[in-house]
């Protein structure tokens, strides 16, 4: 039989005291943490690169990461401890209601649904431009076959981009609506695939020496750059362009780099709005793997990625690579995507069909990380009473929010549509960041406040650290708060990085969304006092577990 | 239990409040068609024969209920319309396997479980839920005991109430069905595992709970007999790769508190 025996477990045995009856929660601790992990890790890789050195060739890319990658983990430590202080389904709408104020709490999430909205746009137009149009044209270049090739132009079509996406958006939304099990279910294995994508990639480089590498390049390229070295010819021809590798790297520009670094990296936090259905939810090691742990394992593949694509195809290349792209004069006929370098080193025809088709399956749960996150928030607020009833309302036979879910289907593809045919892919990069750390913001003073403001939530959670008689949730609050003010910074300070937007329509878009908030949260009001059930009441209390 | 579906002491407890709210429960359910029944400690109440030592029993705080899957609209429905209130927000998130209500007059709380029972395993409670009246089998029952791995006093005390009160066999009717619970221990290690574990358990905290000799043999030797039976019941091949593991591996799962 087993190997410890039941005699052994017996005599170690306590009698144990519960005060309520028990329940299992549907999240694992190992679905919360992929679901944190699911938006950032792979495709963001590949758009973040592009998008990095787009504005900033000069940054240190590598720097960046590293600095990114250690102030974000101060955001993720103050919302891991202000989670285990309060899990419940709405996370910082909750907090920040319950802590601060209900209509700055709703203003601020409400901001936030916003850019996970807009930033589903972006998943689902990407499934057309990035994940199959750049697996179909590398795989059609590589195997030499005109009829993939094409498939790959017809991708990147805008029919065909909307048309995809909202294909995507249906069978995403319809599987949300049937079941949360099998939905997590599909979004770990999209995710295992997609990281093992990436890591067969990664050995792929790691086992390529450079010279081999070149060689591999020029071989692959020579059909579209009609010279025997490519390899070097590219880098030429990204100088002509403009291109300048003279002055190394840039200071300025690797702190640039570092808001793009934020964009791309610090959702490891998402799994706050899920926390009512996490296993576990109350305790601070549970948190702070979920958050911290899943944000550093990203980061760190992030960082490794880059250091070996860096060291392997040269950094050099790697950025005239993409500043060509950018600048619309790349000869070769897919995007510098790493799938597409690492594929041109594979050799075997297997492994670059691992390397371009498991990179497409990111788009899931990249996808679904925003679906869970925001027919979560919606339902916080229908609870609440700022929203109706209906939109908490679960179906009878699959008891999940059918119509909440429905209303975000049909918001997405609108902003699949806004996204593909009407504005600028920085713009709606730009706008998913901004209104997203407005909620961020706020969050950071709830944490600063919930020792004062809510202190005996506090004294009861796990979260009651400190050091030298300061709170550490007041500590990371402090530090999350100031990472958030420099990521307003760098947005105002590098107006590249807004895309074709300018400071001021930024602001304007983030006080609309705002007004917006106001608006709902007003009509609700007046609404419930008419009815004789104030919506003070609600944010009188925490929502029951 | 008697025809009228309640023992003696049963009977005797039916006078308290509890018991009466309950049994107004489960009179509407059968009315309403809804299949509803009682599990917790409310149920070993009700089963106790006379012979029970008093002191093993109990006045339960709460009302736990079992249903079968996708009854979960009835059982709001019902509930509702008796003046329970319903935890709106925890249902919604959890409707498809617990509900909770709260009888604020009585500061009490219902819990319904729907389909399963999936506390530190799984239990199939829905699927005998018709063999008696008023309550889950004895057999499963117990099992709901059994299956916690961290067992507080009052689960001890329910364990030692069913099994002095009822012999252990292979029926069910008023004994533990000893041939199902091995059935169910032999598909799944980890419940095999607790339940082990808590058999022996018992076996050793009796002295604690039951003062006459002759009872505590008697209980020893129905604890030695459902052991026996589980031992004795052929393992599945999934139980036997899994035995391999052991306990290098969590068996387990670990409920939140709630309510």
């Amino acid at each position: 039989m087993s190997a410890t025996s039941v005699q052994e477990l017996v005599g170690e045995r306590r009698i144990f005291v519960r005060n309520a009856t028990g329940l299992v929660r549907n999240a694992r601790l190992l679905d919360v943490s992929v679901f944190n992990a699911a938006g950032t890790t792979v495709i963001p890789y590949a758009t973040g690169l592009f998008y990095i050195f787009t504005i900033f060739p000069r940054a240190n890319l590598l720097a960046a990461i590293a600095i990114g990658g250690a102030l974000s983990a101060i955001t993720w430590g103050c919302l891991a401890l202000l989670t285990a202080t309060m899990p419940r389904t709405g996370g910082a709408y909750i907090f920040n209601s319950r802590i601060l104020s209900p209509i700055a709490g709703f203003v601020a999430d409400w901001l936030d649904l916003i850019s996970s909205v807009l930033a589903m746009a972006l998943w689902t137009t990407w499934f057309a431009t990035v994940g199959l149009s750049s697996a179909f044209s590398a795989w059609g270049a590589l195997e030499n076959s005109p009829t993939v090739s094409n498939w790959a132009s017809a991708m990147t079509q805008h029919g065909w981009e909307f048309g995809l996406g909202v294909a995507l958006t249906v069978a995403m939304f319809g599987l949300a609506a049937v079941s949360l099990k099998k939905s997590l279910r599909v979004q770990n294995l999209t995710f295992f695939l997609s990281v093992g994508g990436l890591v067969v990639g990664m050995l792929v480089m790691l086992f390529t020496s450079r010279a081999s590498y070149i060689a591999h390049f020029n071989h692959f390229a020579q059909p579209y750059t009609h010279v025997k070295d490519s390899y070097h010819a590219i880098i030429a021809e990204a100088v002509k362009a403009g291109y300048t590798t003279a002055g190394g790297y840039s200071a300025s520009q690797t702190i640039g780099a570092l808001f793009v670094v934020f964009t791309t990296s610090i959702w490891a936090w998402s799994s706050m709005y899920v926390s009512g259905e996490m296993r576990g939810a109350r305790s601070v090691r549970r948190q702070v793997i979920a958050m911290v742990g899943t944000g550093t394992f990203q980061i760190s593949l992030f960082f490794l990625a880059t250091l070996l694509f860096y060291t392997t195809a040269g950094h050099t290349f790697f950025v005239a690579n993409n500043y060509l792209n950018t600048v619309g004069k790349s000869p070769l006929p897919s995007p510098p995507y790493y799938t597409l370098l690492a594929a041109v080193a594979a050799g075997s025809p297997v492994i670059v069909g691992i390397i371009l088709f498991t990179f497409v399956l990111n788009i899931w749960c990249g996808f679904w990380q925003l679906v869970w996150q925001t027919s979560r928030q919606i339902f916080a607020y229908s609870f609440d009473g700022i929203l109706p009833e209906k939109f908490a309302e679960v179906n009878d036979r699959t008891h999940q929010p059918v119509f909440t879910l429905a209303i975000l289907g049909i918001a997405c593809i609108a902003m699949t549509a806004w996204a593909t045919f009407a504005v600028n892919f920085f713009n709606v990069w730009a706008y998913v960041g901004l209104f997203a750390f407005v909620m961020l913001a706020l969050t950071s003073i709830s944490a600063i406040f919930l020792p004062v403001r809510r202190r005996q939530d506090y004294e009861s959670s796990g979260a009651k650290i400190s050091v030298l008689g300061i709170p550490v949730i007041q500590i990371l609050g402090v530090g999350s708060l100031a990472v958030s003010v420099f990521y307003f910074y760098l947005a105002f300070h590098y107006p590249a990085l807004l895309g074709t937007a300018t400071v001021l329509q930024s602001i304007i878009a983030i006080l609309v969304v705002a007004a917006s908030a106001v608006l709902i949260f007003t009509v609700a009001k007046i609404y419930r006092d008419r009815r004789g059930t104030p919506l003070a009441y609600a944010f009188e209390e925490i929502p029951p577990e | 239990m008697t025809a009228a579906g309640v023992t003696s002491v049963g009977e005797q407890a039916a006078g308290s409040a509890i018991v009466q709210d309950a049994l107004r429960i489960l009179h509407e359910a059968e009315s309403a068609g809804v299949p509803l029944r009682l599990l917790g400690g409310l149920a070993v109440l009700l089963h106790a024969p006379p012979e029970v030592d008093r002191r093993l029993l109990r006045e339960p705080k709460d009302i736990d209920l079992m249903t079968k899957e996708r009854q979960g609209k009835e059982v709001i429905a019902l509930l509702s319309g008796l003046g329970y209130e319903a935890n709106r927000q925890f249902n919604a998130i959890n409707a498809g396997v617990r509900q909770l209500f709260y009888d604020t007059r009585n500061d009490r709380q219902i819990d319904v479980f729907v389909g399963s029972f999936t506390m530190c395993h799984k239990l199939p409670l829905a699927e005998r839920i018709e063999l008696d009246p008023l309550t889950v089998p004895l057999a499963e029952l117990l099992l709901t005991k059994l299956q916690i791995v961290k067992l507080n006093e009052k689960d001890l005390r329910d364990i030692f109430a069913l099994v002095s009160g009822h012999p252990v066999g292979d029926r069910d009717e008023e004994t533990i069905n000893a041939s199902y619970i091995a059935s169910l221990c032999a598909q799944d290690w980890g419940l095999w595992r607790t339940t082990k574990m808590n058999l022996q358990c018992a076996r050793e905290t009796l002295t604690e709970y039951v003062g006459d000799p002759d009872r505590r043999r008697m209980i020893t030797d129905r604890l030695d007999a459902l052991g026996s039976t589980i031992d004795k019941a052929p393992k599945s091949r999934r139980w036997r790769l899994r035995d391999r593991l052991g306990d290098r591996k969590r068996w387990y799962e670990d409920p939140d508190e709630v309510g």
